[in-house]
Order: structure tokens, then sequence, then C-alpha cells
């Protein structure tokens, strides 16, 4: 499979990365590990004019703690991140996320977790080749004005975001630094998704994702993900939980859940901090109850994108949202990381 | 489209090229180097057959730019056997009866070669997760995580 | 038996050095001097008339070389068999699936084959088209060959005995269908083609191929040259499973191309193409009616199969008998009825793979459970009461010379400590067992046999040549193995010239686990002949009779007196001093009944050896997900005498894993309309190395009377026999009977639910177990 034409450009510096992007605006896109955007450009999805590669920019690769925050720069290669010490202990949540991610000899040593953070959403009636394209209407999402995923046809394009680190990133409650030539913003990380399927991003034309912050783990606390795919290895998630849990003695303090892999951004179950605040640490009902919370609120978004039959789907956000936050829950309890057998 | 200069050393060698920016790494070893040993099974990333070393670290060639590999040192199935004698991983291979019919056996084979040189000492799990991102359809990869652990075995005990 | 060199050791194969080092040329390495890069245009439709092609616009762009499309054929149809020509390469009366070829170009590198094929303009008339074989079996759906009514490709009618007076006398009568998605190939390799015309319009073409010679006479029909000028060469080939066995349009549209562009033409597929425009499984519906005596002994059994054979007919006949071949050969029954249809549907078409319609194999063994636990029998007698044995003929008249089917059934009970798990496993962990047979050849009339050349040079080296294909099971070593063993050489001394159809003679293909058979029989055969020669001259030298004479370690010396001999070399030289060639032939071809055929008389002997395997699988589900752990696997075959154990292993381990692993849990196509869903890899999940089970094999040897050594098939009844383990494991680990494959998680769990709700008290046992949680204590 063939490349489309660009032009490539490798700037030295996060400034010339970004008076370029500032030059080329909408017909660039950023080349981070490649794993994602080079597929879509092979299968004729997207066919930027230019590229910016970010290989040359080690100021993005950076990890390293301050008092209130892991830095992690966007271009950090997840490989790196698995292998930064401390991240398995106190930040488990984002260790197994990152884990999840693909096979280890693919995206590891050639992701990055902006890559994965940024990556674009999928559906089953998109990321195919432009032959199997051709024998059908182009959807929303490829610029035509229909959807194969929704049952009856939208007007909206229904695909999925399959950013594995984004649900865990945002219930741990991540920030990213957001730079464009003109100015630098920091926002929560939910903020940097649309919902939008045709543009999960919010993402101006001139802006890139340079740094993602992660809050540090506070006495209390504990984070899991949890993702359901047919095989251990290479597969993207049929259904995806990040959890985070804040705990004193015995009473949940306060709780997140994201559900991954089944709306067109990272889904927040805002129910779930309502239903589990101030419940004891195991009290069954009140996860099960929890869990609920996310099945109801994902079946609306859930459509016919992926190979695995939605109404299964719609039963694995209960499963995987417990799963997620028992597993938080114990660790908040017990301040306990990734233990090295997992 | 304008070729841009890529200084790469491949299995030892050092090349000056001029190459298009939208040639991937696996066609240059395969087109350009004739270097067909990486093999391309789906050219999306997924089989692992076109996996090469870049700066000893396992990748997909075919998920690479050529030009990303600028300055790096790629190491092929070619470039494993050192002065006619073959690295450990290949003898193991072939007397583990780890290949059948040969398509995945070199991006397992520097899959393999990956983690032997970040992790000597890697125990069975991390083996198996190591080539979990390769495809066989021929051998349900028993021989071939055989293969792996003999060697590193061996490496352990030798320390 | 032990006395063999070579036979029955596991030695490393001779083509892996190669392939460990990059060496080894599969044909997508090929380059040729001013090759050129082909694609093919296909059809987006899944049925339409072709009313115009308008290729011009293509032909203007600098660097295309060549643009070809139905015009450019001869407009004959091809079928493996008579009876079934219904496919024109490059069609051009009307496509039938969506990816058929419809043009193809050449050009000087693949993105100007590309740009060129988007302007190829192709006028349609959309026609209705189908996508199951009800629908296709419905009155008034369109036909997709006008010549084949109510869109019945095959229909395979096998009547013996009398079912319904079986039935009558039965203790125990039960009916139920079983249904399958279809699955898929993935061999490493994708799909690749490269021809050239030589100078003396000779075409000489490289492809994975099961066999040659099944593929030149097809090309020399189709482009209407003689087949002496299709050289179809040897190249390393990345895995088969049936699905490399005929001849693909790739091969002639590469072959059209070249010789249009008067340059070598390179074709390679996409993973997508090979998905689609190469071969797929049949999707089935399988409806198997069964009566049994009280002891759980089968007396009649009624089968009715519909297929999904997608546009064309394949190898249509054969599919439709192996998978109740299979069934007869593996269990005995008084009465059999069966009555296999291939329904024509708008999909891509279909071939034979590994475990011929899971919906058969697994019906059958799924069923035998469901009967024994109405009797009280467990499993493993099931089998054991109904199982072949030696000296027994098949329903349909085969005989049966060699048979440790029970052994293998023992075997595996037994290593697999099964009487201490049936019935005594906790909840949600299941063992289950499957049996099967597979034929060792299939009747192939004139193509049936093999026949190889052997020639000693000077210094005592050996030329093998034959026209045995390695597809990547280690046919070419199992070629030196019987070379080295019968003439007294080491293997590094035999050299190979196979697979090639200029130099080759005619061999039956690797596609009917015939190789070793059938093709090692010959040159074994070749080998003998060529030692006599050596031992004739020998003989006068060292003044013993020629049966007092063996040869080992390259000398030729008196039995028992290794030290009263001559080197090998030496009697090669002797022979040549007198003017002669040290060089013989030697063929083979299986006592099969040359009047048996696959649907106007499917009676007779079949082929000359049956295989027969049992495997036991155990796992585990996860009553939440549904997904399966396969904690244990042990495969034991019959496979007449290990050649190589080594290499057998390798068959049994990874039939394990495309016949049980990815054929019972993961894989299967999905559709939408006549559309793919998951054509690659990403989708199509195939097991990894990670979801791989411990798996033990157990290697029985009934020593065949006729296969060389006692060989014959090793590895398919494996991958059908795990189909059905898994399938039985995973039913007895939820307790339900599971009849719709794969079994993927949603279905498991669905299946559950099903079974909760008829049962509402366990439910909630079930449940509070799955929700136990350990929280430490604050």
């Amino acid at each position: 499979m063939r490349l489309p034409p660009f032009t490539y450009n490798r700037p030295q510096d996060l400034d010339e990365a970004l008076e370029l992007l500032n030059a080329y605006g909408k017909d660039c896109k950023i080349l981070a590990g490649g794993t994602d955007l080079l597929v879509r450009m092979k299968q004729g999805l997207v066919a930027p004019m230019n590229l910016i590669s970010l290989k040359a920019l080690s100021e993005l690769a950076e990890i390293r703690e301050t008092a209130t925050d892991l830095k992690i720069g966007s271009a950090a290669k997840l490989s790196d991140i698995l292998a930064y010490q401390p991240v398995q202990a106190r930040w488990p949540g984002l260790f197994e996320s990152i884990k999840a991610i693909g096979a280890p000899s693919i995206q590891h040593f050639s992701g990055t977790i902006g890559g994965n953070l940024c990556q674009d959403n999928r559906c089953q009636f998109y990321n195919q080749s432009r032959s199997f394209r051709r024998a059908r209407q182009t959807c929303n999402k490829a610029g035509g004005s229909t959807c194969f995923a929704w049952k009856g046809g939208s007007d909206k394009c229904h695909s999925v975001c399959q950013s594995d680190t984004a649900p865990i990133l945002i219930a741990m409650g991540a920030k990213v630094v957001i730079k464009s030539r003109q100015e630098t913003r920091t926002i929560p990380l939910e903020e940097l998704y649309s919902s939008i399927g045709e543009h999960p991003l919010t993402l101006g034309d001139n802006e890139m994702l340079t740094e993602i912050l992660v809050p540090v783990r506070a006495p209390g606390d504990g984070s899991a993900f949890e993702k359901l795919a047919y095989r251990s290895s290479i597969d993207y998630a049929v259904v995806s939980a990040g959890a985070y849990v804040r705990t004193e003695r015995d009473q949940i303090l306060g709780a997140r859940l994201i559900i991954g892999a089944v709306a067109r951004g990272p889904l927040a179950i805002a129910a779930v901090e309502k239903t589990l605040q101030n419940t004891r640490v195991g009290d069954l009902h009140a996860i099960d109850e929890a869990a609920m919370d996310a099945m109801n609120a994902a079946e609306a978004f859930i459509a016919n994108n992926m190979t695995q039959p939605v109404e299964y789907r719609t039963k694995m956000v209960s499963v995987m949202a417990k799963r997620a936050l028992i597993r938080a829950t114990q660790r908040a309890v017990s301040q306990t990381g990734v233990s090295e057998a997992k | 489209m304008n070729k841009q200069p890529l200084e790469i050393t491949v299995n030892g060698e050092s090349y000056s090229l001029a190459v298009e920016p939208n040639r991937t790494l696996l066609e240059l070893l395969r087109d350009d180097l004739d270097l067909t040993g990486a093999k391309e099974g789906c050219g999306e990333g997924v089989c692992g057959g076109c996996t090469v070393l870049m700066d000893d670290k396992p990748v997909r060639s075919c998920l690479t730019l050529a030009l990303e590999a600028s300055g790096r040192h790629i190491t092929t199935v070619e470039g494993l056997a050192q002065n006619g004698e073959l690295d450990p991983l290949q003898q193991s291979f072939i007397d583990h009866g780890a290949v059948q019919c040969g398509f995945c056996t070199s991006g397992m084979l520097m899959a393999a070669k990956g983690l032997t040189l970040s992790k000597p000492d890697a125990d069975n799990k991390e083996i198996r997760d190591a080539m979990s991102g390769h495809i066989c359809r021929c051998t349900g990869y028993t021989k071939i995580l055989e293969a792996v652990e003999a060697v590193v075995d061996r490496s352990k005990e030798k320390r | 038996m032990s006395s063999y060199a070579f036979i029955g050791k596991s030695m490393p194969r001779v083509d892996s050095r190669a392939k460990v080092t990059g060496e080894a040329q599969f044909t997508a390495d090929i380059k040729l001097p001013k090759m050129l890069t082909g694609k093919i245009l296909r059809s987006p439709h899944p049925h339409a008339r072709i009313v115009d092609i308008d290729v011009s616009a293509a032909l203007r762009i600098p660097g295309v070389k060549a643009v070809i499309t139905g015009r450019d054929a001869l407009q004959r149809k091809w079928g493996v068999f008579g009876y079934t020509q219904d496919q024109q390469f490059l069609p051009s009366d009307k496509v039938r699936f969506i990816g058929e070829e419809i043009a193809a170009v050449a050009a000087i590198d693949e993105d100007v084959a590309q740009q060129a094929l988007e302007c190829i303009r192709v006028e349609y008339e959309i026609l209705e088209a189908v996508f199951t074989t009800m629908e296709s079996l419905a009155p008034g759906a369109p036909l997709l060959h006008d010549d084949f009514p109510n869109n019945i490709n095959i229909h395979v009618p096998i009547n013996v005995g009398d079912v319904e007076k079986g039935f009558a006398k039965s203790y125990y009568v039960r009916e139920d269908t079983f249904t399958a998605a279809e699955d898929s190939y993935f061999q490493g390799e994708p799909y690749a083609v490269v021809a050239r015309f030589d100078m003396d319009n000779n075409l000489e073409i490289w492809m994975p191929n099961a066999g040659p010679h099944m593929k030149a006479k097809p090309l020399s029909n189709a482009l209407g040259i003689p087949l002496n000028k299709i050289r179809v060469r040897k190249i390393t080939i990345g895995g088969a499973f049936g699905g490399r066995s005929e001849i693909s349009p790739a091969d002639f549209v590469c072959a059209l191309l070249a010789r249009k562009a008067g340059r070598p033409v390179k074709i390679v597929y996409t993973r997508e193409e090979n998905s689609i425009a190469t071969r797929q499984g049949h999707a089935l519906i399988t409806t198997i009616k069964t009566g049994v005596r009280e002891d759980g002994r089968v007396i009649a059994r009624d089968v009715t199969c519909y297929m999904d054979g997608g546009a064309y007919s394949s190898t249509g006949p054969i599919a439709v008998s192996v998978p109740f071949l299979c069934m007869e050969q593996a269990y005995k029954m008084d009465h059999v009825r069966y009555n296999g249809y291939r329904i024509y549907t708008n999909k891509p078409p279909r071939g034979m793979i590994r475990i011929h319609g899971r919906a058969f194999a697994c019906g059958v063994d799924t069923q035998l459970d469901m009967i024994g636990e109405h009797l009280g029998i467990d499993p493993v007698t099931m089998r054991l009461v109904n199982a072949r044995e030696p000296g027994d003929f098949t329903n349909t008249k085969s005989h049966v010379a060699s048979c440790a089917m029970k052994e293998t059934i023992t075997k595996a009970a037994e290593r697999s400590g099964w009487d201490d798990k049936w019935g005594k496993l906790p909840p949600l962990r299941g063992i289950g067992i499957g049996c099967n047979s597979v034929q060792t050849g299939f009747p192939m009339g004139i193509r049936g046999g093999s026949q190889a050349i052997i020639k000693l040079n000077e210094d005592g080296g050996a030329t093998v040549i034959s026209g045995v294909v390695d597809n990547g099971q280690g046919n070419d070593n199992m070629l030196v193995q019987i070379a080295a063993e019968e003439l007294g050489v080491r293997t590094e001394d035999v050299q190979l010239v196979t697979a090639d159809t200029e130099v080759t003679p005619s061999d039956p293909g690797a596609y009917s686990q015939v190789s070793t058979f059938i093709g090692g029989h010959a040159v074994k055969n070749a080998a003998e002949n060529v030692r006599m020669q050596l031992f004739e001259t020998a003989s006068r030298a060292l003044n013993v009779s020629v049966d007092d004479l063996v040869a080992r370690d390259r000398m030729v010396y008196v039995r028992d007196s290794p030290d009263k001999g001559i080197p090998l070399k030496k009697v090669v030289r002797m022979i040549l001093a007198q003017g002669k060639a040290v060089c013989g032939q030697g063929e083979y071809w299986p006592k099969v009944d040359p009047k048996r055929e696959w649907v106007k008389n499917p009676f007779g002997q079949m082929c000359g050896a049956f295989s027969f395997g049992t495997t036991i699988a155990e796992v585990e589900v996860d009553p939440e997900t549904g997904k399966v752990t396969v904690l244990e696997v042990t495969a034991a075959q019959d496979v007449g005498f290990a050649l190589n154990p080594l290499v057998i292993e390798g068959q049994f381990q990874g039939s394990i894993a495309m016949g049980g692993q990815g054929g019972i849990l993961t894989e299967g196509h999905v559709w939408e309309g006549g559309s793919v869903l998951n054509p690659t890899q990403l989708e199509y999940k195939v097991p990894l190395a990670c979801d791989m089970p411990k798996i033990n094999t157990i290697i029985i040897e009934s020593n065949d009377p006729e296969g060389p050594y006692g060989t014959k098939e090793s590895g398919m009844s494996i991958a059908m026999s795990a189909a059905q383990a898994y399938a039985a494991a995973v039913s007895n680990a939820i307790g339900v009977y599971m009849t719709d494959f794969p079994l993927t998680p949603d279905k498991i769990l669905e299946a559950l639910r099903n079974k909760a709700e008829a049962e509402p008290v366990n439910q909630e046992q079930d449940e509070a177990k799955g929700l136990e949680i350990v929280v430490p204590a604050v």
C-alpha cells in the first residue's frame, strides 16, 4: 500500500514547528509515531499536503515530575512512559492503559502519548480501503451525507473514539497544554474532544498538543483501566473504562468514570460521582448502580461502528465499569500500584 | 515529488540517499536496497512481517517513513548473521522447528532480537508479550516461543 | 524400523536456513529487468451487467504500458470440472461479487498503475443481488448463472442403506441444525504473481501454488498456448491451507498484461484483496438427524447441508463432499443419507479450507454429546463406540487399511486427565473432545499420480526432480529425507529441482494432503531404482549379491560389514566409466477407484489411506464477558508413521491454532450485503501468541501398509478435531450446546443469559459469585 505524496518537514524546535503549522494551516498533519495517521493516508482517508514530523523535538519527549503533576511531553513514546519507573506505582491506571494499546512491538516503540490522544475516530465503514468505500455512498466522515453505522442513517457521524489513554487520563483529572504560534492554553483533557465524529478534536488548525499534566497521586486515591478485546494484543477496545476513586477511611469521597470506545469522544459518566459519593468502600450495590449508570448513559451512543454487536458492547459497559471501579477502589484503600505480576 | 537527502545505516553499512517523502522504510529496504527479508503482509502495522530494528528497537517499517529513519541504525533480518555465522536466535529457530512457511519469520526474529537486546533476562511471559504483535498462521506459535526461550535461557545460564 | 538414518528422526528442515536469513525468495520479492507493476480494477457492485468499459483515459497516462479487459480474454469459461465451468477471468457479461476482476493495467510503478485504474470508466447495469443461501434458493431469486437453475451450483446426493428404516429401529433419534459464518485462510503471504514471456514466447510465471501443474493446465487453456510453453516456476510459498489450489484470475491477468506490454509484470495483492479475491471458506447451514442404539452406536444419520459457495464453482464438488467424507471415515453408521448443496451467492467464491465447514464437523460431534447426555454416556465412550476400526469399509465403499482411531481417543483422554475432569470441573470450566478423519489424497484422474527423476552426479551428490511443492508444511525436507535415506547419502548431498512445470513431471500437488503418500512415494521409488543401479555395479566389485548390499553415509557396503564397502562416489564413477548415466525414475499412482466421481458416482476407493485424529480441549469461560480462556489442549493423531516428528508436532500446533483457537473462538467474516467488513487481520481475528494454550501432542503410528514407510496425512485431522473439541469444551463449560460458530464472547454471553433466564434461581447465585470482590479492610 502506497502513501500519497506530501512534503516532509522536520522542524528542529517547537517554535519552528508552530511556525510551520501556522503557515500550512489546514493543509497539514502532525506526524508523531505514525501508527494511526500513516494507515489512514494509505487508505486515502486523509491526504495532507504537508507533514510536520516531531522526531527532532526532544523537548516534546520529556517525562518529569513536579510537586503537582506528572508532565509528559506529547511526543513521549509509549515505551518510555512504561519504562518511567514511578508510573507503575503512582499512576497505575495510566500504566494499564498504555500496556493495553496495540502490541508492544507495534505501537510502543513508535507510538506516542499525544498520538494516542489525538488519533482520529474509527468506524468499520470508514476505516477501509478505497475500493471498499467505492462500493457504497460516501459517509459523513468522508465528506458525504450518510451514516452506515446508525440504524436508519444519520446526518451525524457515529464513529468512535478509540484512545485507550484518554478515558483514564480524563478520570485522573489530566490537563493538556495546547500551543499555537500565538498562544498557549492549558485545558482539561476532556475539552480536547469535541464529540463530533467528523472532527473529534477541538484543536485549531494552527494548534498542537504539547504536554499532558497528570495530577500526582494523593493519599486515598486510586485509578484503574479496563479494556475488553477479543484478543489479548493488537486489538482496539470493544469497550474500555477508566476509573478514579478518592477514599478516606472506608468512605468513597468521590469517583470519576470515563467509558472509552463507545461514543464519539471519551464518555464521562456524570451520575457515578453522585452514586458513589459517601458510600462505603466495598458496597457492591453502589458499584453495581454506578455500573448501571454507565451502561444507561452509554447505550444512547453505541453505534454499529465495529464488528462486535451493539447489544453486547452495551452490556459490556457495565462490566468494564464495575471492574475498573472495584480495582480503583482497592488501590485507593491499599495505596498500591500495578503489581509486577500483572 | 522532491527527493530529500537521507543518511542511514543499514546492517552496518552507511548510505547517502535521496528519497521521496512518501517512501516508507519498508519500500526503501525492499525496493531500493534489495533487502527483501522484511515482508509486507498487511501494510497497516498489524501482521508484524515488516518489523526491523531501529537503533535496536523493533519498529514496523511499513508505518515508518524512510526519512524518519534519518541518522538511525537499521537492522534487518539480513543483518542478523555476523561473518557467515547465524545469530543464536536464527539457529534456535531452525533447531526448534519454528519455521514453517517462513513469511512471518523475519519479523518474529527481529522482535525477538529487540527483546533480547533490551531485556536479556526476559521471562517467558515477557517473551510471549513481545511476540504477540506478530501473526503466524502456520506454527501455532509454540515452537517460536520455545526457540526464543531457549536462547534467553542459555544467556541466563552464561551469566 | 529404527535402522533408518533419517526417516523417523526429528530433523530441522532444509529450507529453514534460507528463511531465517531472509534469503528465501517469495513471489513479491522477485525483481526482473524492465518489470512493470500490475494492478486490478475490481467491481464495486455485487451483481451488475457490464454495459461498457472505457479505458482510453487510462491509456493516455504516461507510464501506462498495457490495459486489459474482458475483451482481451478468450471468451472461455473455466472450472475445475467440465460440469463446473462458470468463470471467465475478466468477465465480459456481468460481475457477480464485490471485488471481481474487471480490468487491469501494467505501468511503470504502482502510483501510475493506481492512477490509471481510477481513470477506467465502467458502465454497469445494476442487478438484484443475493447474499445468503436461503435468499438464493427463494423462488424468483435472481440467477447468478443462467445455466444453473435455482442457483444450485452442486448437489451431492449420497444414500447408503435405508435411513428411515434405521431411524425406526433406533432407541433415540434427534435432529439439530448448526450454522457457521465464512472462515478464511489469512495465509502469511498475500497473493502475488510475476509473469514474463521469453523470446520464444514461453510464459514464465511465479506465484504461490499448491501444485504447479494445477496452475499450468488452466493457464494453457485460458491463454490458448500449449502446456509445454507454460513454465510455472518454483518459489517460496507463504502458506496455502487449501486457498492456493486453483488458478487465480490474477495468474491469467498478469500473464495477459505481460504479453500485451511485452515486459515482465508483477501483481502483489493487498491483504484485503487476498481476503476478497482469492478464496474464502464456505458458510454453512447443516441439519443432522441421528438415530442411535441404547449404547450410543449410530444406526442412521441423515445430513442436509447448504453451503454458501459465492459467485463461482471453484472446487465445489470436492468442497461439498469432503465434510461428509471426513465424518463417514471417522464414525461408523449403518445407514446414511447426505444431501449437500452448494449455492451461488453474490459473494467471493469459496474453496477448500482446513476445517471444511465448522457447522458440519462441530455439528456432528456436538450432537454426539447431546445424545450421550440423553443416554447417560460420556463423550469419550460415545466416540469409542462409534470409532472407525482398521479393516472397515466406509459407507461409500472405501477400505480403511490402517486406523488407530480408538488409540487416539484413549491416549488423548489419558494425557488430558479426562476421567478426573469430565463432570468434575468447577462451574464455567469445561472439557470437550472431537474426533475426525482426513483423506490422504483425492481422486484426481490423470493428475492423480506422481513421477520423480533422480540423477547422481560424479561427486556422489544427487539431484531430485519432482513436481511436489512446499507451501510451508515441509515437503521439500520430506523429499530430501526420503532421497537421502534411500540413496545412502547425507541430506546436504541432495539438491531439489521441484515444483517447476518445465522440468518436473506430473504431480497432484499439495492440496489433498498427499505429498508424502504420492509424491514422496515416487521419489522413494526413483531412489530405489537408482540405488539398484549402484548396487548392480557394486555387487560385481564386491563380489556379493545385490540383496546383501546397503547404502548408508555415502558408502555402499555389505550388510553388517561396514568395512567391506566402496564409497558411493566411486560407484557412480565406475558406472559413468562404463558409459552409463546414473539416473532413474520412479512413480507412484494411488490405488483408488478410477470410476469414483464426486457427484455422479461417489462410491469406491476414495484414496490410499485415511488419517485419524482426536483433540481434547479444556477451557474456562468468564461469565461476565463471555470470553474463553483455553487452559490446555491435547492432540493425538494416527499419522501412519512419523517421518519427522518435529515437523509433525508443528503441524499439530498450527492446526490447533487455526482450527480451534481461531476457528472456533474468534474467526469469521462479517458482512453487510456483499461487503466484507473485516477483510484484514485487524478485525478478522486470527489467534496471537499471547492467547494460545499449553499444547500436548501425541503421535500415533498405525503403519499404513501402502504409505511410504507407513506414512499418511498428518495434521489436518487435528485441525478439524480441534474445532470440534473447542466447541464441545465451551458447551460443556457453560452448560449450553452451542450451534452457531464461531463462538465469540457475545454469543457465549447470550447463551449464558438465556440459560439463566430459564433457571432463575441459579442466576442469582451465579451473579453473586461474579461480583465477589476483595477490598482490604480499612
